[in-house]
Order: C-alpha cells, then sequence, then structure tokens
C-alpha cells in the first residue's frame, strides 16, 4: 500500500492553527507526507480511501469526535498508529478513549514539539513492523496454499 | 467586806447585817427611814459587849490599884476571864445570830453565866456582901441586850432601864457603903457604867429594830393580802360586762331573764329591756327547747347532767339559729341560775367542711399523704397505699417513692405557709409531680403526688425528637455548604477545563511554533556560517544581526508561553475534576499549584518559603485538600498587610505527614480563635471573606481523618497545622 516509501502522516484538527504549526514542524524535521483535514468527517472519508502510517487526531471536534474517528480509522486501517492530541483536561476520558479504540499514544496540547516527534517515530516503526508482519503472514498463506 | 457592810455594823449594831443579810429589801427600808435614834442605838450596841470587855480586861490586871482592895486571888482572875469569854460569845452571837432562837438561848446562857462568875469573884474577893445588887443589876442589863428580840415593850424596856441605871449610879458615887466596898475607883466604875450605858442602849437598839421589822413585816403581809383579794366585786361586773361570752342569769321560777351582758345583747341581737320580758325558753330553738327544760328538771333533782352542751338558740332577724355552746355556771344559788353562751356556728361549719374536706384526699385517684413536721407520714390515701403495692415497693413504704428532699420542702412549706406547686420528681421508673399543701394550724402538710411518668415520657421523647430534628437540620446546613462549595468547585472545574481547553488549542500551537522557530533560526544560522555558503561579510554580519534580534524574541516567547503553560496546568491541576475519587497524591504538587494560581495575590508582596520535606504520596481526595491550601494560603495572604513572609514546612512523621503554614500576619484574637471554625464567622469585610473558609477547611480535614490545629498570637503571626494520614 506504501506509495512511495515517505511515511504518510494523517493530522486531524479542527484548529487550522494546529495543523500548520505540526505541518510546519514535520516538514522542518522529517520528509514524512503530511496530510491535514480540519473536518473529521472529511478525514474519515480519506482514510476509507487512501493508505496511511499514523493518524494524530484532536478529541473534541465538531462532525465526528476524537474517539469515533479513530474507531473508524481502526475500522479501515487497523495497521496505522493512533495517536490522540488533546487539550481536554479530562484524562477519565482519555483512558475510556485508549481502551476503547486502543491509541497508541496520548498528547496533551501544548505540546512538545521533541516528545511529539519521538511518539511519531515509535509510532511508525510499530506500524511499518505490523505491515511487515502482515505481508509475511500473506506470504506465508501463499505458501500454504500452493502447498495445497 | 464592803464598805456598805463596815457602815451597817457601825450605825445600825449587831442587827442590822444579819437583818440585811436576810432581807435585803429590810435593809433599804432602814436606810429610808434614816432615824438617827436608832443608829446611835446600834453604834452603842456594838460598843456595850465591847466595853464590857475591855473593863473586866482592867479591872483583872489592876484591880489592886483601881479598887484599892487587896490583891485577887487566881479565882478572881479565872472569873473575870469567863467573863470575858462570854461577852465576846454574847457579842458573836448578836452579831451573827441576833434574833434567832439560838441566838437568844447562847446570849441568854452568856449572860447568865457571866452574872455568875461575877458573882463567884465578888464572894471570893470579899465584897459579897454589897455586890448582890448591882451585879444582879449588871445581869438585868445584860439580859437586855439579849432581850431585844423579845415580845417586850420598848417604853418597859427604857424605864425600867433607866431606873436601874439612876440606882446604879447613885450607889456608886454617893453611897459605897450599900456595896460595902471601901474604896471606890473613880476611873474604874466609870468604865462599867459606860458598860452599863452601852449595853443598855444595845438593848434598846435591838427593840427598835425589831419593832420595825416586825411593822415592815406586817405591811408586807397586808399588802399581798390586799393583792389576794383585789379582785373585788366591781371587777366581778366588768368582767361581766366586758366578756366576750354573753353571760345572763334567769329566775329559777318564771325562767325570765333577770340579768344579761352586752355580749348576750348582741348575740340575740335585743336589747335588755327586751330580754327582761322574755322566758329562757323563749329564745331556745323549738327543736332543743324539751332538752333544755329536761335538763334543767333533772339537774334540780340532783343528777348529773354535763355543765356544757350545745344548743341552738334564736337570733333575732337571723334566718335560721345559731349554734351556741351553753355553759351552766356554778355559781347560781336556789332563786338564780347563771350561765353563758357563745356563738361557735363558724366553727361547727368550719368543722363540717373539714370533715367534708377531709374525704377529698380519701376519693383522691392520684396519691395524697399527710405528714407532720418531721416528715413522719400521719396519713395516706387508698390510692397512696395502692401505689406502694402497685410499684412493689418494699414493707409498702411510700418513703421510698419521696424525694431526697421531702423533709426540708415539708419544713419550708410548713415555715412559710406556702403551697410549693409542682415538683418533679423522678424515681427509678416513675416521675411524679409533688404539691406540699401546708396546714398551718396543723404543723401538717398535705402532699399531692401525681403521677407524670407518661407525660413526662412523653415530653422527653419529644425533646428528643426535637434535638434530633435539630441535629438534621444542621447536618442539611452542613450539606448544604458543602453542596454549594462542591457545586463551586465543579463550576470552577468546568471552568477551568473549558477555559485550559481553549487556550491549550492555541497556546499548543503558539508553543510548538517558538519551538519550530528556534530549530529554524538554528538551522539558518548553521547555513550562513557554513563554509559554502556564498554571501558577502557585510551581508552575513546584516543577517546575524537580524538572527540575534529574532533569536531574542524567540526566547522571550519561549519564557512567556511556558509561564502560560504553567497557569493553564495549576489551574487544571488545582481543580483537577478529573480526580473526583480518593488516590494517592502528591501534596507539594497541590500546594505549588495553589501557590502558582495565588501568584497575583502574592506578587511582590510575600515572600513564600518552602521547607519541603520528603513527603509520600497521600490517599486522600487531591481537589479538596488544594481547596484546604487555597483557603489557608489566601488567609494567610489577608492577614499579610504589606509584606510578610509564609513558610511552609511539610514533615512525614510515622504514618502522618504534617503540612504547616506559618505567616507572619497579624494574627487572630483570642476571642475569635474559638469560633474561626464556625460557619458565617468572619471578621474580613463585605464581600472579602464567606464565612465559610475554614469551616469547609475543617470538614474536609475531618473527611480525611485528620487534624488542624491553629495558633495566633495578635501582631506576631499565625500557624496552621494540618495533619492528615498517609493511608487516608
Amino acid at each position: 500500500m506504501k506509495t512511495n516509501g515517505r511515511p504518510r502522516i494523517l493530522i486531524v484538527d479542527d484548529e487550522e492553527m494546529i495543523l500548520s504549526s505540526l505541518r510546519s514542524f514535520f516538514s522542518f524535521e522529517t520528509d514524512y507526507e503530511i496530510i491535514t483535514f480540519t473536518s473529521s468527517q472529511e478525514a474519515a472519508t480519506y482514510v476509507e480511501k487512501e493508505s496511511i502510517d499514523l493518524v494524530i487526531s484532536d478529541f473534541l471536534m465538531p462532525e465526528l469526535d476524537g474517539i469515533a474517528f479513530l474507531a473508524k480509522v481502526k475500522e479501515s486501517q487497523p495497521m496505522a498508529t493512533r495517536v490522540l492530541l488533546t487539550g481536554f483536561a479530562d484524562k477519565e476520558n482519555a483512558i475510556k478513549a485508549i481502551n476503547e479504540v486502543s491509541i497508541f499514544q496520548y498528547i496533551e496540547k501544548p505540546w512538545e514539539n521533541t516528545r511529539l516527534k519521538l511518539i511519531v517515530e515509535n509510532g511508525l516503526e510499530r506500524s511499518s513492523l505490523l505491515k511487515r508482519m502482515q505481508e509475511i503472514a500473506a506470504v506465508k498463506m501463499d505458501l500454504i496454499k500452493a502447498l495445497i | 467586806m464592803g464598805y456598805s457592810r463596815i457602815h451597817d455594823w457601825f450605825w445600825m449594831g449587831p442587827i442590822a447585817p444579819l437583818r440585811a443579810e436576810r432581807d435585803p429589801a429590810f435593809r433599804e427600808e432602814v436606810r429610808r427611814l434614816n432615824v438617827i435614834g436608832m443608829r446611835l442605838a446600834g453604834s452603842l450596841a456594838v460598843l456595850g459587849p465591847l466595853f464590857n470587855i475591855m473593863a473586866n480586861l482592867a479591872l483583872m490586871g489592876k484591880t489592886p490599884v483601881l479598887w484599892g482592895a487587896e490583891p485577887e486571888n487566881s479565882l478572881a482572875i479565872a472569873g473575870d476571864s469567863v467573863i470575858i469569854l462570854f461577852g465576846i460569845i454574847i457579842l458573836a452571837a448578836s452579831f451573827f445570830a441576833f434574833g434567832s432562837r439560838f441566838g437568844r438561848t447562847i446570849g441568854s446562857v452568856s449572860a447568865g453565866i457571866m452574872f455568875l462568875a461575877t458573882m463567884a469573884e465578888h464572894i471570893s474577893s470579899g465584897v459579897s456582901q454589897a455586890s448582890p445588887i448591882g451585879d444582879g443589876m449588871i445581869f438585868i442589863i445584860l439580859m437586855l441586850v439579849v432581850s431585844g428580840c423579845m415580845p417586850m415593850r420598848l417604853w418597859h424596856t427604857f424605864s425600867f432601864g433607866s431606873a436601874l441605871i439612876v440606882v446604879y449610879f447613885i450607889c456608886i458615887l454617893n453611897l459605897p457603903e450599900v456595896f460595902g466596898v471601901a474604896a471606890i475607883d473613880h476611873s474604874g466604875q466609870a468604865l462599867v457604867f459606860m458598860t452599863m450605858i452601852t449595853l443598855f442602849s444595845s438593848g434598846i437598839s435591838a427593840h427598835i429594830y425589831n419593832s420595825h421589822y416586825r411593822l415592815w413585816l406586817s405591811r408586807k403581809e397586808e399588802e399581798s393580802l390586799r393583792r389576794e383579794t383585789a379582785i373585788s366585786e366591781d371587777k366581778y361586773r366588768s368582767l361581766f360586762e366586758d366578756s366576750t361570752d354573753a353571760i345572763f342569769a334567769i329566775d329559777n321560777n318564771s325562767s325570765k331573764f333577770i340579768e344579761v351582758n352586752h355580749a348576750f345583747e348582741e348575740l340575740l341581737n335585743r336589747t335588755a329591756e327586751e330580754l327582761y320580758d322574755l322566758n329562757f325558753l323563749e329564745v331556745i330553738a323549738p327543736e332543743d327547747r324539751d332538752m333544755v327544760a329536761d335538763n334543767r328538771r333533772r339537774r334540780a333533782e340532783g343528777e348529773d347532767i354535763p355543765w356544757r352542751y350545745p344548743l341552738k338558740v334564736i337570733r333575732k332577724g337571723a334566718p335560721e339559729p345559731i349554734i351556741c355552746d351553753l355553759t351552766v355556771h356554778k355559781v347560781g344559788d336556789s332563786r338564780t341560775s347563771m350561765g353563758a353562751l357563745r356563738d361557735i356556728t363558724d366553727v361547727v361549719k368550719a368543722k363540717e367542711r373539714v370533715e367534708r374536706l377531709a374525704h377529698i384526699p380519701e376519693e383522691n385517684p392520684n396519691p395524697v399523704i399527710r405528714c407532720d413536721y418531721e416528715g413522719k407520714i400521719t396519713y395516706m390515701n387508698p390510692s397512696a397505699k395502692n401505689l406502694t403495692v402497685k410499684l412493689g415497693v418494699p414493707d409498702s413504704s411510700i418513703e421510698e417513692l419521696l424525694p431526697g428532699d421531702f423533709v426540708q420542702e415539708v419544713q419550708r412549706s410548713i415555715d412559710t405557709g406556702e403551697t410549693i406547686m409542682f415538683h418533679l420528681h423522678r424515681t427509678q421508673e416513675h416521675t411524679f409531680s409533688i404539691t406540699y399543701n401546708p396546714h398551718p394550724d396543723a404543723r401538717e402538710v398535705y402532699v399531692w403526688m401525681m403521677d407524670m411518668t407518661e407525660t413526662v415520657n412523653a415530653f422527653d421523647k419529644i425533646r428528643s425528637y426535637a434535638e434530633e430534628l435539630e441535629s438534621k437540620n444542621r447536618e442539611i446546613e452542613e450539606t448544604r455548604i458543602q453542596l454549594v462549595q462542591s457545586e463551586k468547585m465543579a463550576a470552577l472545574g468546568n471552568l477551568v477545563a473549558g477555559v485550559a481547553h481553549e487556550i491549550n488549542t492555541p497556546l499548543g500551537a503558539i508553543n510548538s511554533n517558538v519551538d519550530i522557530s528556534e530549530r529554524a533560526l538554528k538551522s539558518i544560522n548553521e547555513l550562513i556560517h557554513a563554509g559554502n555558503c556564498s554571501m558577502t561579510d557585510e551581508v552575513r554580519a546584516k543577517a546575524d544581526k537580524t538572527m540575534a534580534i529574532l533569536r531574542d524574541i524567540t526566547v522571550t516567547m519561549h519564557v512567556a508561553v511556558e509561564r502560560i503553560v504553567e497557569i493553564v496546568r495549576s489551574l487544571r491541576n488545582f481543580a483537577r475534576l478529573d480526580e473526583a475519587e480518593r488516590k494517592p497524591a502528591d501534596l507539594h504538587e497541590g500546594i505549588n499549584s495553589t501557590l502558582t494560581l495565588l501568584a497575583y495575590e502574592f506578587k511582590n508582596r510575600i515572600t513564600v518559603e518552602k521547607d519541603y520535606g520528603d513527603l509520600p504520596l497521600v490517599d486522600c481526595f487531591p481537589n479538596q485538600l488544594n481547596q484546604v491550601f487555597m483557603n489557608i494560603l489566601v488567609n494567610a495572604s489577608q492577614a499579610i498587610d504589606s509584606k510578610g513572609t509564609v513558610t511552609i514546612r511539610t514533615s512525614v512523621d510515622k504514618s502522618a505527614v504534617k503540612l504547616q503554614f506559618i505567616d507572619n500576619g497579624t494574627g487572630i484574637k483570642k476571642s475569635d480563635l474559638r469560633r474561626i471554625y464556625d460557619p458565617g464567622f468572619t471578621t474580613k469585610g463585605v464581600g472579602v471573606g464567606t464565612g465559610l473558609g475554614l469551616s469547609i477547611v475543617y470538614r474536609i480535614i475531618q473527611q480525611h481523618n485528620g487534624a488542624i490545629d491553629i495558633r495566633s498570637a495578635l501582631g506576631e503571626g499565625t500557624t496552621v497545622t494540618v495533619t492528615i494520614p498517609v493511608a487516608g
């Protein structure tokens, strides 16, 4: 599914300033392909069609909240690492989200870029490992099928 | 011996002290009379026996010279000695026993012996042929001394004694031969003569005294006799008239009134004149007439009829007969009878009423007892008796049920004559209302007991309900305050969460961008100074300068953003809406967050000194404890007028952490210190404090099983010590 070898990162936040800052940071520091949406609904539609390696999502959003959106991501692209970036101070809900959609990391706003970068790197690694595992499994299945 | 006694002896003679001793009234009488002759005689009577003794003493020693006779033989000396001795005895008898039979006997016997002694002496000395006459006279005069108490008339004594003295005087002076005395010594005879005179006057004195005493005695007797017979007839008359008893006399034949007193007129409401026309039976109520007539007839026949009995008497104008007590006087004779009536209507009616009343306690369903001044029970009504049985009091003694101060109350009631109402008395199982109702006449008290057990129990129940209600109300009020407070905190929490969220998004962007700027600047700097950079030095210098400015700005932005981040974090931390349940928490973090929020309050004014120990995590409600810190620190800040220090000291001791907040502010007044935890108590002005702060603090710490201690000295500051168990 990988298009050109560059990790694809999808960032969803209803605030453009967050998207802009993150886009700037990742383009300055990394060679990741950054796709951003202010509408979680649109992002969800995008995820259904396009492959991504990692999703960073806000929690409180008008159409689809972070949990619901990440749930959709999990459904369509289970290999993609899910990260919640929230300014909301309610940890209980965060924990609920982690349990429901099994997110990889939870980051509070305001965040530290260094830490975010580390998380994203780890997430991508995890994601690529998962994908590798799946490919190997698929190869195995083909071999088994061939043998049969 | 006082002056008056000597005075009496001297002036009144030997009799006076004796009499005075026995009868001071008489002594007064003698003094009052002040009879000079009697005094003179009295004093001479003292001198009489003295002179006699002196004369004999003189004669005894100097006889040969004085008398011109032969020297005295031993017999004459013995005779003189006897005379002297008995002279002293007479003197003593007249002093101490004069007037008594004993004194008289002693005096007479002594005089006789003196006479015999004189005779014997004279005979032995050879003057026996002449001396019997003179000696006889001496004896007679001696007898006179003794005869002071004899019933001899004064005049007789006086004339007889005078005649004897004259004869003796003539004999001595002019007729020495009569006595057969050869030579007469005048000085010796003068002494004897003086003896005569004094003895004589002593007798006179005794007579005068005696007669006076007798006179005085008879006067006294007469007086007492007069007193005894003082109630004369006119007094009987006035007694009769003034008596409050209605006294009357009737003629035995006609039964008509012949004498009535004023009280009788009043009793029957008739004048004496009216009554004199009436027959005794006519004023007696018809139903009693036969009885009275019968009694009179039987008494006349000699039967033993009571002298006193009640009967009904008609009073003019009265609707019904009055009840009287008739006393028949025994003074009546065959012609008249006397008697007295006393109106006893009121007494009889009162008695009836008392008897009627006496039945009331008997029928009273409540226990009634009567007791005397000593608290001894003299009566118990049936209910009181039943009560002891019902309650199973041992020996049926009602004393068991009476209060401890029963006797005192009984006595108080009798002494004051006041009814003591409704004293509540609780026994183990029962409650009685006790009323002490005194009977002043009888010196007794009625004690009315009322079993109030049910009522009192009901009251107790109501009271306990009321107390419970009050405590519930208090609880509700506290809960309400708590609720308001927690609602406030929840609202604050929501607000903080919302604000934090709203701020955190732009803050996140700025924070991130500042970081990116720093990174970008660093990157540009590297590029500029890279070896392959084709840039003129001038351009590079300009670029460096611009870069430096940008770097400075970015650093400032970074610091500013950091501060905003810290404030927002503290706000969230303080509200800790997400931590409404009990969990282990770092109390230092809570204190620090609170301090951050109070930065504006403390800024440039209050120095905070943190003396933090090594605290373990404490199992608590963190947001509640943050409220505690906030309240204490706000109080400390408000207590400091201008500049000051707040020291926060934390330590752990065994299983509890100790947090101390020490300020050097104005301190708390001692009178306020007791009330600081009361909800609504505040010394701060309206709008500054709600008065709820410390009451909430207190409650939160109680919920944590902790303790709070506030010590303060006015002008020195306040130390608040909070202790919270680590395990919650």
